[in-house]
């Protein structure tokens, strides 16, 4: 069988890396693979290493399907796959996990006046005052430290559990998911605590946060 | 060294046109080579209120489209020495101008050396808007003490703040003070409170202004009157003096008055 090498395996320091030939197709790239794995029998036997797949881009599917033969033939422990093409991608879903959309935060340092809008996937700090006419919408939670006087739309792709907070709580509307209130005209007059609101059974309370 | 301000408020109707009058008299008063011009091109009334509607030959779209030089547009006032007032067109609208070319036109009032060009700018946050302030050094707000005017006033700094025109300054136009001392009408505190602006200046509700407006004299030029008191503090606070607010305490009644009243019972 005079078989061209269609994969090569190469150990570095890195770890075990195999080079496939980037024009053959699929599937005897498979059984080349399946063979060679078996041939190295021993070799790979109980090895922790991480796993480089260089020379052509595989889908996903076929990734699978190649670590499936590995795993099948050897007792190898592959602690980490890098591959042409998610190596950035692997990155950034790691990062995505970590900062879940009230993960990230966007701090404003300044007044919001009115006619200006910060939206954010995520949540919102504003160090300054939301006047009215002023829009804050975030799917995550929303802070103001100063007043908030303009409308505030917090978890506004309907994140229930997300919060609004304000040093002076005074918003010609609030929004919590999708649900809307008007503030309490008797609420938006004279000193008081710093407040905060929330949803507890489809409806937005407001308390001093003392 | 000149500097262009622009008066601008977003509302309209809160004085933006009486205060530039005012103030462009009171720096002409003060020996200053003052410009005004009218940016409210299709609306103008600044001409009328300077009483100086019947020499208008060429307007503002004139010049900057080349029909005729900016000495021939400029009108001289016809009180004082130094004051000049540019007009806007009547016939056109505020496309006829691009903010490139008001931009062009306050460096070509600038080289012929005035000492502060002032810009009345039209109502609005559109195209108007964008033309007055395209040249300006400073921005100066004018704005009523009412909820509407101060929201409106708010927006406009918004808008400055986003052309690069930082730290407008605030004049506070027709603050009663009857209706205040009643808390039925916002005071000068309510209004810092929320714009977070300097205040240049308080001018009270005045009908004096009104009479003024009306004959095209400035309020500024007539040392009774209250809000010309005030506009003549702002314009030393322009050129950079420290003049204290007026105080805006009901007059006491003299010795005199109260006896005269004492005898009406």
């Amino acid at each position: 069988m005079n078989q061209e090498n269609y994969v090569i395996f190469k150990g570095t320091k890195d770890g075990v890396t195999v080079l496939f030939q980037p024009e053959a197709p699929f599937d005897i790239i498979c059984e080349q693979l399946s063979q060679k794995v078996e041939e190295a029998g021993k070799f790979f036997d109980k090895v922790k290493t991480s796993l480089a797949f260089k020379g052509r881009v595989f889908t996903e599917e076929e990734e699978e399907q190649l670590l499936k033969i590995i795993a099948e033939k050897t007792n190898m422990d592959i602690t980490f796959v890098k591959t042409e093409n998610n190596e950035l991608k692997q990155l950034s879903e790691l990062l995505e996990k970590e900062m879940h959309p009230h993960n990230l935060t966007k701090f404003h340092k300044g007044s919001l006046r009115n006619g200006q809008k910060i939206e954010f996937d995520g949540s919102v700090v504003v160090v300054g005052d939301v006047n009215p006419g002023a829009e804050i919408k975030a799917t995550g939670n929303i802070i103001v430290l100063g007043q908030l006087k303009g409308m505030a739309h917090a978890g506004c792709k309907g994140m229930t559990d997300a919060f609004v907070s304000a040093v002076y709580m005074a918003p010609v509307q609030l929004r919590i998911a999708d649900i809307i209130t008007r503030f309490p005209e008797e609420n938006k007059r004279g000193p008081k605590p710093p407040e905060y609101a929330f949803v507890q059974n489809g409806q937005i309370f407001v308390m001093a946060l003392s | 060294m000149s500097e262009v301000i622009v008066i601008t408020s977003g509302k309209g109707g809160v004085g933006k046109t009486t205060t530039s009058a005012n103030l462009g008299c009171g720096l002409a008063v003060l020996g200053k080579k003052v410009a005004l011009v009218d940016a409210d091109i299709g609306l103008r009334n600044l001409d009328v209120v300077m009483g100086l509607e019947n020499r208008i030959v060429y307007d503002l779209v004139d010049v900057v489209e080349g029909n005729c030089r900016l000495k021939q547009a400029l009108i001289k006032d016809k009180r004082f020495d130094g004051l000049f007032l540019l007009p806007a067109a009547q016939t056109r609208d505020k496309d006829a101008v691009s903010p490139e070319q008001m931009q062009k036109l306050c460096d070509n009032l600038k080289e012929e050396g005035f000492d502060y060009i002032i810009i009345d700018c039209p109502a609005g946050i559109e195209q108007g808007f964008k033309n007055a302030i395209a040249g300006a050094d400073r921005a100066i707000v004018v704005t009523t003490p009412e909820v509407s005017a101060v929201r409106d006033a708010d927006r406009i700094i918004g808008l400055l703040e986003a052309n690069g025109l930082n730290n407008p300054t605030l004049i506070l136009n027709r603050l009663r003070i009857d209706l205040v001392n009643r808390g039925e009408m916002m005071n000068i505190e309510d209004v810092t409170e929320i714009l977070a602006v300097d205040i240049l200046g308080v001018v009270p509700d005045d009908e004096s202004i009104v009479i003024a407006t009306n004959k095209g004299e400035p309020a500024v030029s007539n040392p009774e009157s209250r809000a010309g008191q005030a506009y003549r503090n702002i314009v030393q606070r322009i050129m950079g003096e420290e003049v204290p607010l007026m105080t805006f305490e009901e007059e006491p009644e003299t010795f005199m008055e109260k006896l005269k009243k004492l005898f009406r019972r």
